[in-house]
């Protein structure tokens, strides 16, 4: 499709230690629209930050490899582009990240207005010392934080503000991309919405499309356009947020994840949390990584490792909802 | 091709063992620290040994066979008296180590007991603890041992109130932070919460927490400590000779320093590889502890 | 590629006054600390077991040779007597009292070999941060390559060799064997050479050694990945990001090496023969020279002090949030 920005491939990214070799993510494959806001939901552990570092080539080099896939930027794989250019022209200015914690996230020696300044200096923009200035001004003011405060120290600011900081710098290059990996998970709720809500705004205002990671399906309800579930370093299933949230035909993790949620109205006992824990990456099993908890299992699960598929309406990868299964298991 | 690629990378089983296990897998791996720890085995069984085997006679005894180099019958090698160099250094391995211990012990005990009882009182006994400590640290440990030799005279005993002296400051700190830093931490108020007695909290929480540091400067405490020992026997303002305390004896050397350069070389050689390899030690327990720290 | 933007101006930072105010404050607080100190070597002094008088005149001394002496020398006053008179007058007039071995003031021995301790000192120190931080920073960003290794092991090593025999091992190589410089005394400036090289390596060691882990820790922070993130190249994220972080604990590790070459400064005069301070110190023990053993120690830890002051002073302008800290404070 002509309006697919990001397109992420079969990625493969494995963690190589002295003592094991962990199989992060395991053929991940999704696409991002311009303009268009994704939500990667799935447990802690499941492989959503590797992912994203692996799309900004940030992982770290030593333990991290990525061992196959392809990461395409409005056609252009990223993987095959030399690590300046991939510094220059995408990180920061196509693709901008901001991170989970804000509290460590930003320089404690540096001014925020150094902060940002440096974002907008290392790119192609070539702009003098008062455009960067007023640059730098305008992206604050446009996350609501008053410019005379520029040459303060980020201790100096709370938690919410610190993440604000994070998002203006972000920003401040007017990237095509933003990946928020959990920008609100260590926020208090009432801030959360705040954030959120100014994140959504701006993402409007500027035309850019957004990957957000969380766990919380909450916000994804809030946000997203399209949502997709991420399992043991794989996506086993992506949709449009109805699809995904009240559709017929869905992964039984799927079903399992909002299953999971305490029901606000009836009065319930006890939870229903999803049996068993995610299989070790270091060591994957055969057949469907679900295969161990999953309600509806069935032999062939065991053996064979589901692909996604569209029969369903959307991408799911279950044996279930794949035709050629389904004759198997009908003789 | 999936499947290739998982064949490519998979690895061997992964046992999850309990973690003092995987404490002695980490120090056991760690090739430095444990050829160090052999060494240190063998120093120590070797100075025993060699104290009943070597005759103490040849420590002290003047002979005419005076600053002859190494040789078969003499691997280290006389000094200027004809006493056998290696004898020397052997017992001056008994002198010199012990100084070493016995200052570490006695340092760690009473600045664990004032780090630890200024850490869990907290209010004025710390800050009294504190500013002594302080005022302590602000003498370079070296000369607060040199006055503590000063007013007592320059022999062994002194020399090991002085030194031990001298490094307690440095224990109390280590352990009051490193106590403050347990008693902080979730796990313990996790005991308390789940009505933990003090006591109980105090010997089964905060004090298996609270040691590896400890024994990491313990280990690494016993090699400065012989530095400093020999260092002030040099001097002259520590064990004195006859004395074959490796200070000492490398001091008695000093002046053939051009004309016998062994007496002192192969000695120092000898102090150098003790120490290192109580620091390596001391490191690898410490990456051993707490791996986090290593890289 | 156009220069680095320009940063947030100094004055800025930090209010002037409160700067001047911080300095001021703690330049009093060395009073406290050196009363402090010379009280503990007194206290010392006088605990000890033994009676200094006889001790000097030595075993066949009549009594009323004793206490003649001890007249004179001033000991048959109380300890608080003693004590106050001494600070007193040392820091009135600079009267230290009088050496016990030669009678003259105390002062007249310290004088003359002060310049030389100060001027060791400096080079050890200056010798041991240059070399120190940056095959530090080095070996943290090239980590495990053969470099660091050897780096590594060679630290190691040295933090394990004792000084005195350090120093005697240079003699031998430089002095004795290749004849390239003195092997003592410092009538030439060569002679200073292997003094500093003595003491400064192994002190540039542990700063080695602080600088690696402090990069390498910070070097795995948050806020360094959000740099990279940004697009910042390489260099800057190590040398901007990373760097001036990482330096904080290095300089605390400055300052307390300091005061290992200050002690170490006895053994390192002795080697080389050389007439400062610490020489001085030690001839006095050995002559229970009780006046100047103290004067002596005093003073080197009257520099301790000072380097502890400068230590606090950058910290303070260096990081953001010990200023903060202190304004809050006030």
């Amino acid at each position: 499709m002509s309006d697919v920005l990001l397109r992420v491939k079969d990625l493969y990214v494995e963690y190589r230690t002295e003592e094991e070799v962990v199989q992060a993510v395991n053929g991940c494959s999704f696409d991002v629209g311009i303009g268009e806001t994704l939500g990667i939901v799935g447990e802690t552990g499941a492989g959503k930050t590797t992912t994203a570092l692996a799309i900004m080539r940030l992982l770290p080099d030593r333990t991290a490899h990525i061992v196959g896939g392809r990461i395409e930027l409005g056609g252009e794989n990223l993987l095959e582009i030399p690590e300046e250019e991939m510094r220059v022209t995408v990180r920061g200015e196509r693709i901008a990240m901001i991170f989970q914690d804000p509290m460590t996230a930003l320089n404690p020696v540096m001014t925020i207005r150094d902060q940002i300044a440096e974002a907008i200096h290392y790119h192609s923009l070539q702009l003098n010392e008062a455009e960067i200035e007023s640059r730098i001004e305008e992206v604050l003011t446009l996350v609501g934080i008053p410019p005379n405060r520029k040459h303060e120290y980020p201790h100096q600011f709370s938690g919410g503000m610190k993440q604000r900081v994070v998002i203006a710098i972000a920003l401040s290059c007017e990237p095509e991309l933003l990946i928020a990996d959990e920008p609100t998970t260590a926020l208090d709720v009432t801030i959360q919405a705040q954030v959120l809500a100014m994140i959504d705004s701006l993402r409007e205002r500027l035309g850019m499309a957004m990957i957000l990671i969380t766990h919380d399906l909450g916000i994804v309800a809030q946000t997203c356009d399209k949502v997709a579930v991420m399992y043991a370093g794989e996506i086993i299933e992506a949709g449009a947020l109805e699809e995904i949230f009240t559709g017929e035909n869905r992964h039984p993790y799927t079903v399992g994840l909002f299953e999971a949620i305490p029901n606000l109205k009836a009065e319930t006992k006890r939870l229903s949390p999803i049996a068993g824990l995610m299989p070790d990456p270091s060591n994957l099993p055969e057949g469907c990584y679900f295969y161990e908890r999953c309600p509806k299992a069935m032999e062939i699960c065991r053996d064979v490792h589901p692909k996604l598929s569209d029969e369903a309406g959307h991408p799911i990868a279950c044996h279930l909802f794949s035709s050629s299964t389904k004759s198997e298991v009908s003789k | 091709m999936l499947n290739a690629i998982r064949e490519k990378s998979k690895s061997k089983k992964h046992v999850k063992q309990s973690p003092t296990r995987q404490m002695f897998a980490r120090l056991r791996k760690n090739k430095s620290s444990m050829i160090s720890l052999y060494f240190i085995i063998f120093l120590v069984l070797f100075m025993i040994i060699g104290t009943f085997i070597i005759d103490e006679s040849l420590v002290y005894e003047q002979t005419m066979d005076r600053k002859l180099p190494p040789s078969a019958e003499h691997w280290f090698g006389t000094d200027i008296y004809g006493r056998d160099i290696f004898a020397r250094v052997v017992y001056g391995a008994r002198i010199s180590v012990s100084i070493g211990l016995i200052t570490e012990i006695i340092a760690t005990l009473v600045g664990g007991v004032l780090g630890s009882i200024g850490a869990y009182r907290g209010g004025l006994v710390d800050e009294v603890i504190m500013r002594l400590t302080d005022m302590l640290l602000a003498i370079p440990s070296i000369l607060l041992a040199m006055v503590v030799v000063t007013a007592m005279g320059a022999n062994a005993t002194s020399l090991i109130i002085a030194i031990s002296i001298s490094i307690i400051p440095v224990h109390v700190r280590l352990v009051r932070s490193s106590v403050l830093g347990i008693a902080d931490r979730d796990f313990v108020e996790a005991a308390k919460s789940v009505g933990m007695s003090d006591f109980k909290i105090v010997a089964t929480q905060i004090i298996p927490n609270s040691l590896a540091p400890v024994i990491v400067l313990f280990t690494q405490g016993i090699a400065t400590g012989m530095l400093n020992a020999a260092g002030l026997s040099y001097l002259g303002l520590g064990v004195q000779p006859p004395n074959p305390e490796w200070g000492a004896l490398i001091s008695g050397a000093r002046e053939f320093l051009r004309t016998n350069p062994y007496m002192s070389i192969i000695p120092g050689i000898v102090v150098v590889v003790t120490a290192l390899s109580f620091n390596l030690v001391g490191d690898g327990l410490r990456d051993a502890l707490d791996p986090r720290l290593k890289d | 590629m156009s220069r680095l933007p320009k940063h947030t101006h100094e004055a800025e930072r930090m209010g002037e006054s409160t700067v001047i105010k911080y300095v001021v404050k703690r330049i009093v607080l060395l009073l406290p600390v050196l009363l402090g100190v010379s009280l503990i070597i007194f206290s010392i002094m006088e605990i000890a077991p033994g009676d200094p008088v006889r001790n000097l005149l030595g075993p066949d001394a009549t009594e009323v040779q004793v206490e003649q002496l001890r007249h004179e020398l001033g000991l048959d006053k109380g300890f608080a007597e003693r004590y106050t008179t001494y600070v007193v007058n040392a820091l009135t007039k600079g009267d230290f009292g009088n050496s016990w071995r030669t009678g003259a003031p105390v002062w007249d021995d310290i004088a003359p070999r002060l310049p030389v301790s100060l001027r060791l000192t400096t080079f050890n120190i200056i010798v041991a941060t240059l070399l120190g931080i940056p095959l530090g920073v080095y070996s943290a960003v090239k980590q495990n390559s053969p470099g660091d290794n050897i780096m590594r092991v060679v630290s190691t090593i040295f933090v394990a060799t004792p000084t005195f025999w350090f120093g005697m091992m240079l003699i031998l190589l430089f002095s004795l064997y290749l004849g390239w410089l003195p092997p003592g005394g410092i009538f030439v400036w060569k002679g200073y050479i292997l003094p500093v090289v003595c003491t400064s390596v192994v002190a540039a060691c542990r700063i080695f050694r602080m600088t690696r882990s402090s990069m390498l820790e910070c070097i795995r922070e948050d806020y360094v990945r959000s740099a990279r993130a940004k697009g910042v190249p390489e260099k800057v994220v190590v040398y901007r990001h990373a760097l001036q972080n990482a330096l904080l604990p290095v300089i605390t590790t400055i300052g307390n090496t300091f005061g290992g070459v200050l002690g170490g400064s006895t053994i390192v005069e002795s080697v080389f023969t050389l007439p400062g301070l610490g020489s001085l110190l030690v001839l006095s023990i050995k002559a229970k020279d009780q006046p100047t053993v103290i004067a002596s120690v005093t003073f080197l830890a009257f520099f301790f002090a000072l380097v502890m002051l400068l230590v606090d002073i950058i910290y303070a302008y260096v990081d953001p949030r010990i200023k903060a800290k202190y304004e809050k404070a006030e």
